[in-house]
C-alpha cells in the first residue's frame, strides 16, 4: 500500500538569473515498511526533492500525497503541524538541542505533540534503548560521540511514531563503525517495527543496505531499482 | 521540560554574552534609579523646606494679600473662619500666622528680616523646626521671646540672651518697636531663611504689628496632602467674602517650575540611557537568534511552530533582563538607603549655586518602592519592545535557508 504518492513534481529556482530546474517532473510511489536510499552526484536534486517530500519546501509544480493529504497545499502552520505528527528527521549534523540530555532531546518531539509526562519519558526511554544508548540517556550532546548523537538523533525521529522517517546524509559524519552500528540499527527498527525509511545518501554502505535505490541526476529519476 | 526550564538553560549557552547585557542593564538601570531618587529626593526636601515648614499646603489670606503682602491685606482671625476651613473632611490642621518684615538691630549692627509671628504649640513641635535648634529652647519664647536664625545671629553677633530690637511698620501704618530677648537659635536648611528670619509667638507679633485679633495667613495642612489642590479648590469655590486661598504651587511657581524644568532635562538623560539598554537587548537578540538560526530550522523541521520558537527566545531575553534588574534593585537598595540617611552634601561652587537659588546644599534621595518598580517596569518594556524585530526574524524564518546554514 503507498503512503506517499509523488505526482510531476517540478521545483524551479527563480532567484538566480537563469531558472535553476532542481527537481524536473519526478513520480513515485512508496510503500509502508520501504528501507530506500536515493543518490545521485551533489547537484542532482536529491535534497531538493527531500524538502519537498517533507514539507519543507514547496514544489512549484506537482503533488506530495501522504496518506491522501496533499502536503504541498496545506499552509505553512498546517504543515509544520503535519510533520509533527507524520514526518522524522534524522540530519547529517545530528542537530540536537545542545542544553537538552539525550532523553530530553528524545521526549521534545513528544513534548510538542502534548503527550503526558510519564507516556514520554516511557517512550523516550524505550527508544534510546532501542539505539543501544540506555547507559547514556542523561547526557548532553557534548557528551557524547558523533554515533552517538546521531543514535539519539534516530532515537528523537521515531518517538514521535512517525509514518515515515527522511534522512538526509544520515552517515556523512560519522566514522565506519558508527555507520554499521547505526545502519544496523535502523534496519532491525524497519524490520521489526515496520517503519518506512528513505535516505538521501551519497555512502555506499547505505546503498548496499537499502532494498530500493532510486537514482535522481539533473532533477529526473534516471533509474528505480528494488533489490 | 518545559520552555522556561529550556530558556534558563539557553540562554547559559553563552555565558559571557549573558552576563554583558545583563551587566549593561544592572549598571544602566542602577543609573536611573539613582538618578530618579536623587531628583525625587531634592524635589521633596524642597517642597518639604519651603512647604511643609514655612508655607502649609495652602494658605489663606485677606483679599488682595497673595498681590500686596502688606499688613493692611490682613485678616481677622476669628471662630467662623476657623469653622469654615474644618468643614473640609482633609483639613487637618490650621496654623495662624503674621508674616512681615522689621529692621533688626543689635549693638552697633542691623539687619532687614523676615519676621513670623506663629503659635509656638503648632509651629515648634514639628520634628523638621524641632531638630533645627541648635541653642535655647523654644519654651520661653511665650515670655517675650524671640527665636532668630543662625547666620542672622552671627551677623549682629548677638547671643542667647541678647536682647534684640525689631523696628517696622505696624497695620495701618501704626510704627511697630519692640525689644526681645533671644530665647533660641535655630539653624534654617535654606541659606536665605538662614539669615534673616525670627519668630515670635503669635500674640507677640500682634502686639509689635498693632495686628489686634489679626493675622496674614492661616497656613493649611491636609489629612492627605497630595490632595492639596482638590482641597484647595473645594475651598475656595465657597469662601467667604473678603478672603483668598492659594495652594503651595499657585504662591510658589518658581518651585514648581524648577521641578518640571528639572525633571525633563532628567528625563532627556533617561531616554538617552533607555536608548541605549534597548540597543544593547537588541544587539543581544539578533545575535542569539543570528547564531541559532539553523537550530530554530531544525526545531521547525521536526514540527515546533515558529511562534513557540518565538515565546522560547522571548522568555530567553526576559530572563536576561530580569536578571539585569534583579541584580540592580539589590544592588540599589541599600545605596539608596543609605543615600536617604545620608545625603549627598555639596560644597564649594556646587554649594553656591544652591544657595543662589535658595536651596540648601544636599541632595537627599528619596526611598520609596514606586521607582524602583516603576524604572524596572520600563526596562521590561523596552526589552519587550528591542525584541520585537528580531522575534519577528523568526516568525519569518526560511526553514531551507536556516538548514543550509
Amino acid at each position: 500500500m503507498n503512503i506517499i504518492e509523488i505526482k510531476n513534481l517540478h521545483k524551479i529556482y527563480t532567484e538566480t538569473a537563469v531558472p535553476v530546474k532542481a527537481v524536473n517532473g519526478i513520480d513515485l510511489n512508496f510503500e509502508q515498511g520501504e528501507f530506500t536510499a536515493i543518490v545521485g552526484p551533489s547537484g542532482s536534486g536529491k535534497t531538493t526533492f527531500l524538502n519537498m517530500l517533507g514539507g519543507l519546501d514547496k514544489p512549484t509544480e506537482g503533488e506530495v500525497i501522504i496518506e491522501g493529504i496533499n502536503i504541498s497545499s496545506l499552509s505553512s502552520k498546517q504543515v509544520i503541524d503535519f510533520r509533527l505528527r507524520n514526518i522524522g528527521f534524522v540530519f547529517q549534523a545530528y542537530n540536537l538541542i545542545p542544553v537538552l540530555t539525550a532523553k530530553e532531546n528524545v521526549e521534545f518531539i513528544m513534548q510538542l505533540q502534548n503527550q503526558n509526562k510519564k507516556e514520554r519519558e516511557e517512550r523516550a526511554i524505550e527508544m534510546l534503548k532501542a539505539v543501544g544508548l540506555s547507559e547514556r540517556i542523561n547526557n548532553r550532546p557534548a557528551k557524547l560521540s558523533g554515533g552517538e548523537q546521531q543514535r539519539v538523533a534516530v532515537a528523537r525521529a521515531l518517538a514521535s511514531k512517525p509514518k515515515f522517517i527522511l534522512a538526509d546524509e544520515p552517515t556523512a559524519n560519522l566514522d565506519s563503525a558508527s555507520t554499521n552500528n547505526l545502519l544496523e540499527i535502523m534496519q532491525e527498527l524497519n524490520k521489526k517495527e515496520n517503519i518506512t525509511f528513505i535516505f538521501s545518501t551519497h555512502d555506499q554502505r547505505v546503498v548496499d543496505k537499502a532494498r530500493r535505490i532510486i537514482t535522481i541526476d539533473d532533477g529526473k529519476v534516471k533509474s528505480d531499482v528494488k533489490v | 521540560m518545559n520552555y522556561y526550564k529550556l530558556a534558563w538553560r539557553n540562554i547559559w549557552r553563552n555565558k559571557k554574552r549573558t552576563l554583558i547585557t545583563a551587566a549593561s542593564i544592572f549598571f544602566a538601570l542602577f543609573l536611573a534609579i539613582l538618578m530618579v531618587g536623587l531628583q525625587e529626593g531634592t524635589y521633596a526636601h524642597m517642597i518639604k523646606i519651603s512647604v511643609e515648614d514655612f508655607y502649609g499646603y495652602a494658605q489663606v489670606h485677606g483679599k488682595g494679600f497673595s498681590e500686596d503682602k502688606t499688613l493692611t491685606n490682613s485678616l481677622e482671625y476669628d471662630q467662623n473662619i476657623i469653622d469654615y476651613l474644618m468643614s473640609d473632611e482633609n483639613v487637618k490642621q490650621i496654623q495662624p500666622r503674621i508674616e512681615s518684615f522689621a529692621l533688626s538691630a543689635y549693638a552697633e549692627k542691623s539687619k532687614g528680616i523676615a519676621v513670623i509671628g506663629v503659635d509656638p504649640k503648632l509651629e515648634f513641635e514639628k520634628p523638621s523646626i524641632k531638630k533645627r535648634l541648635i541653642a535655647g529652647n523654644f519654651d520661653d519664647v511665650y515670655n517675650g521671646g524671640i527665636v532668630v536664625t543662625e547666620k542672622l545671629a552671627e551677623y549682629l553677633g548677638a547671643e542667647l540672651g541678647d536682647s534684640l530690637a525689631l523696628i517696622g511698620q505696624g497695620y495701618q501704618g501704626v510704627s511697630a518697636i519692640g525689644l526681645y530677648r533671644i530665647t533660641a537659635i535655630i539653624s534654617m536648611p535654606n541659606p536665605m531663611l538662614n539669615s534673616g528670619l525670627a519668630y515670635l509667638d503669635l500674640e507677640s507679633a500682634q502686639e509689635l504689628f498693632s495686628l489686634d485679633g489679626r493675622v496674614t495667613g492661616l497656613s493649611l495642612s491636609f489629612k492627605d496632602n497630595s490632595k492639596f489642590k482638590e482641597s484647595t479648590e473645594n475651598l475656595r469655590s465657597k469662601l467667604p467674602e473678603g478672603y483668598e486661598i492659594f495652594h503651595w504651587e499657585e504662591e510658589m511657581p518658581e518651585i514648581r517650575q524648577f521641578i518640571d524644568s528639572d525633571k525633563s532635562s532628567g528625563q532627556i538623560f533617561l531616554f538617552i540611557l533607555y536608548i541605549i539598554i534597548g540597543f544593547g537587548i537588541f544587539g543581544t537578540a539578533l545575535m542569539m537568534i543570528a547564531e541559532r538560526i539553523k537550530e530554530f530550522g531544525i526545531m521547525v523541521a521536526v514540527g515546533m511552530q515558529k511562534i513557540k520558537i518565538v515565546i522560547l527566545v522571548a522568555i530567553e531575553m526576559l530572563y536576561i533582563t530580569s536578571l539585569g534588574i534583579i541584580a540592580s534593585i539589590v544592588f540599589s537598595v541599600p545605596v539608596m538607603y543609605y543615600l536617604h540617611i545620608n545625603p549627598i552634601t555639596f560644597t564649594g561652587d556646587m554649594a553656591q549655586v544652591y544657595e543662589t537659588y535658595g536651596f540648601e546644599p544636599i541632595m537627599p534621595a528619596a526611598f520609596q518602592l514606586d521607582y524602583f518598580m516603576t524604572q524596572s517596569v520600563v526596562v521590561i518594556i523596552i526589552t519587550i519592545l528591542a525584541i520585537i524585530y528580531p522575534l519577528y526574524g523568526i516568525s519569518k524564518l526560511n526553514v531551507i535557508k536556516s538548514l543550509r546554514k
